[in-house]
C-alpha cells in the first residue's frame, strides 16, 4: 500500500504548470530510481493536463493507478499509487493539500513556481501511507463525496482521437534520452511497466 | 578478463542490492549496489559453467577445490535454479563447517536472493544449512535470516517462499528469536499489504504456535477470545478495504478454525457479533460465499 507520487498543478486553459510535488521511489531498484521518478512526472504531466477543470479521473495501468483532480478555480492534484490505496481516500488527500497548498502560496504568487516542497505537505504525505490512520485523524469519513470519477483501464484510453503515446513520449521534455529508449525497449517486449 | 569478473562478484563486501540493467559496461558498483549488464550476464554464466565443468574433470587437488569453490560461489548467483551448484556448495560445507564458515555461507545465499527474490533453491539451501548446523546457530543468524524475509517479501509482492521460510523459522528455532515482536511485525505488516494472503498465513501460523505455547493448554475461552480479535481486526479492515480478496479469504480461514474446534464461546461473544452483522448486511453477496460463517452464528440468510 503506497503513495508514490503527489503532484499540483496550475491548470490554464489546456496546459498544466506544475506547481509542487513529492515523490517516495525508495522502494525501487537503486538504478531505477531515476527512470521511475522521470515516468512519474511524465505521467503525472500527462494526467494533469487531460483533466479539465470539475472533472476526476483514475487510470489504472499494471498494478499502479494515477488518480486526477482539476478544480474549477484552476488548480489541480495528480496521485499516484498502487492498487491497494483505496479510491475515495486518494481524492480526499487531493483535495486537502490543494487547500493547503493554496493557504501557504496563494494564486497571486503562482508565477513563481515550481516551488519546494512545503513541510506540513510532506508530514501528511508521510502520514497518508496509512490511508486508514489518516482518514480516522483527519474524519472525513462523513462527507459522503459524490462526484463521478471517470475511470480507465489503461493510460492509453486516455489520449484524444488521433494521439499516439509513443510520439507524445518521444515529445516530452520530462524524459531524458535514456528513459525514452527504455520505454521502447520494455514496450517491445511487453515487460512490466514502470508508472506507464 | 572474464576471470577478473569473477574475482570482483566474489570478493564484494556488503551488497544492498544486485540487479540486472540495460548498460554498456558489464559491471557498476555503486553505493552499495551492484548492477550487472544484462547482455554479459548469460555469457558469464555460460563461460563460469564451462569453467566449473573443466576444473571438475581434473584430478583432486587443493587448486581444483579452491577454484571449484570460488566458481560455484558464483554460479548460484548466475543460475540460481541450476541444483548442480547448490549441490557442490553442500558439499563443501559438509567437509568443513564452524561459526564463522557458516555465517559466510548463509551470506553467499542471500546474494541469488537479492536478485531472484522468489528463489526456491536458496531459501531451502538456508534451511538444510541450518538444519544440519543447529549447534551452531546464533540469535545473530536468526536475526539476520528474519530480516532476509522481510526484504524478500517487501521486493516481491506475495512471495509465498519467504513468508513459508520465515514460519519454518519460528518454529525450528523460537527460542533464538522474539516472538511477540513477529507477532506486532506480523499485524502492521497486514495493515498495509491487504493483499498479501501468505503474509496472512504467516500471521495465522504464528498464532497457532502461541496456542502450543503456554505450559498448560490454553483453555478454549482463552483460544477464543484470541481468535475473535483477530476476527474483529479482520472485520475492521475489510469494512475499509471491502474490495479484497486476501482479507475474506483469510477471515473465513479464522471463522474455519473456530468451527472445526468447536470454539462454542466464539458463537456467544457479543461484542464481534456487531461487527459481523455489519459485513453482513453492507457485503451480503460476498458474506454469503461461507456457509459455514452463517452456520456458525445462526445468521439465516
Amino acid at each position: 500500500m503506497k503513495i508514490l507520487s503527489l503532484s499540483i498543478w496550475k491548470k490554464e486553459s489546456e496546459k498544466a504548470e506544475e506547481l509542487m510535488s513529492i515523490h517516495e521511489v525508495s522502494e525501487f531498484g537503486y538504478f531505477q530510481r531515476s527512470t521511475v521518478l522521470e515516468f512519474l512526472k511524465f505521467t503525472s504531466s500527462f494526467m494533469a493536463t487531460r483533466t479539465t477543470p470539475g472533472e476526476r479521473k483514475s487510470v489504472k495501468e499494471k498494478e499502479y493507478i494515477c488518480h486526477s483532480l482539476t478544480k474549477s478555480d484552476g488548480i489541480g492534484g495528480v496521485l499516484i499509487c498502487d492498487e491497494e490505496y483505496p479510491q475515495r481516500v486518494a481524492f480526499t488527500f487531493i483535495l486537502k493539500v490543494l487547500d493547503d497548498f493554496v493557504k501557504v502560496h496563494p494564486k497571486s504568487s503562482w508565477s513563481r513556481a515550481p516551488f519546494a516542497e512545503i513541510p506540513e505537505i510532506r508530514q501528511q504525505f508521510v502520514l497518508y501511507q496509512d490511508p486508514r490512520q489518516a482518514d480516522s485523524l483527519t474524519s472525513i469519513q462523513g462527507d459522503l463525496d459524490e462526484t463521478k470519477v471517470i475511470l480507465y483501464n489503461t493510460i492509453e484510453q486516455v489520449l484524444e482521437r488521433g494521439e499516439k503515446l509513443d510520439d507524445i513520449v518521444a515529445k516530452s521534455e520530462n524524459l531524458s534520452a535514456t528513459s525514452k529508449q527504455f520505454y521502447k525497449t520494455a514496450k517491445s517486449t511487453n515487460s512490466c511497466c514502470i508508472i506507464l | 578478463w572474464y576471470q577478473r569478473r569473477v574475482r570482483a562478484l566474489t570478493t564484494q563486501p556488503i551488497l544492498d542490492s544486485i540487479s540486472l540493467l540495460d548498460i554498456s559496461e558489464p559491471i557498476i558498483l555503486e553505493c552499495g549496489h551492484l548492477g550487472i549488464s544484462k547482455k554479459i550476464f548469460k555469457s558469464l554464466g555460460l563461460y563460469a559453467h564451462d569453467q566449473f565443468n573443466s576444473y571438475s574433470a581434473l584430478p583432486d587437488s587443493e587448486e581444483k577445490q579452491e577454484n571449484l569453490d570460488k566458481l560455484s560461489s558464483v554460479l548460484i548467483l548466475l543460475n540460481p535454479d541450476d541444483s548442480r551448484y547448490w549441490c557442490h556448495r553442500k558439499r563443501v560445507c559438509r567437509d568443513s563447517m564452524n561459526a564463522t564458515l557458516l555465517e559466510a555461507e548463509l551470506w553467499l545465499t542471500s546474494h541469488p536472493l537479492k536478485l531472484k527474490p522468489k528463489s526456491p533453491e536458496a531459501f531451502s539451501h538456508c534451511k538444510w544449512l541450518l538444519r544440519n548446523n543447529s549447534s551452531l546457530v546464533t540469535h545473530t543468524i536468526i536475526r539476520d535470516q528474519l530480516a532476509l524475509c522481510h526484504k524478500t517479501a517487501v521486493q516481491y509482492k506475495q512471495n509465498y517462499y519467504s513468508w513459508t521460510h520465515r514460519i519454518w523459522l519460528v518454529k525450528n528455532f523460537r527460542p533464538l528469536l522474539d516472538f511477540d515482536r513477529e507477532l506486532a511485525a506480523s499485524k502492521t505488516w497486514i495493515e498495509s499489504h491487504i493483499s498479501d494472503f501468505s503474509g496472512m498465513n504467516y500471521r495465522f501460523n504464528l498464532i497457532l504456535i502461541s496456542f502450543s505455547i503456554s505450559p498448560d493448554v490454553l483453555s478454549k475461552k482463552s483460544m477464543s477470545k484470541i481468535l475473535v480479535q483477530e476476527i474483529i481486526f479482520m472485520c475492521e479492515l475489510i469494512t475499509f478495504y471491502p474490495d479484497h480478496e486476501a482479507l475474506w479469504s483469510y477471515l473465513r480461514m479464522l471463522f474455519l478454525f473456530c468451527d472445526s474446534h468447536k470454539l462454542e464461546y466464539v458463537k456467544r461473544c457479543k461484542e464481534q457479533l456487531g461487527v459481523i452483522e455489519k459485513i453482513k448486511n453492507s457485503y451480503a453477496d460476498r458474506f454469503r460465499g461461507s456457509l459455514i460463517i452463517a452456520n456458525l452464528f445462526g445468521i439465516s440468510l
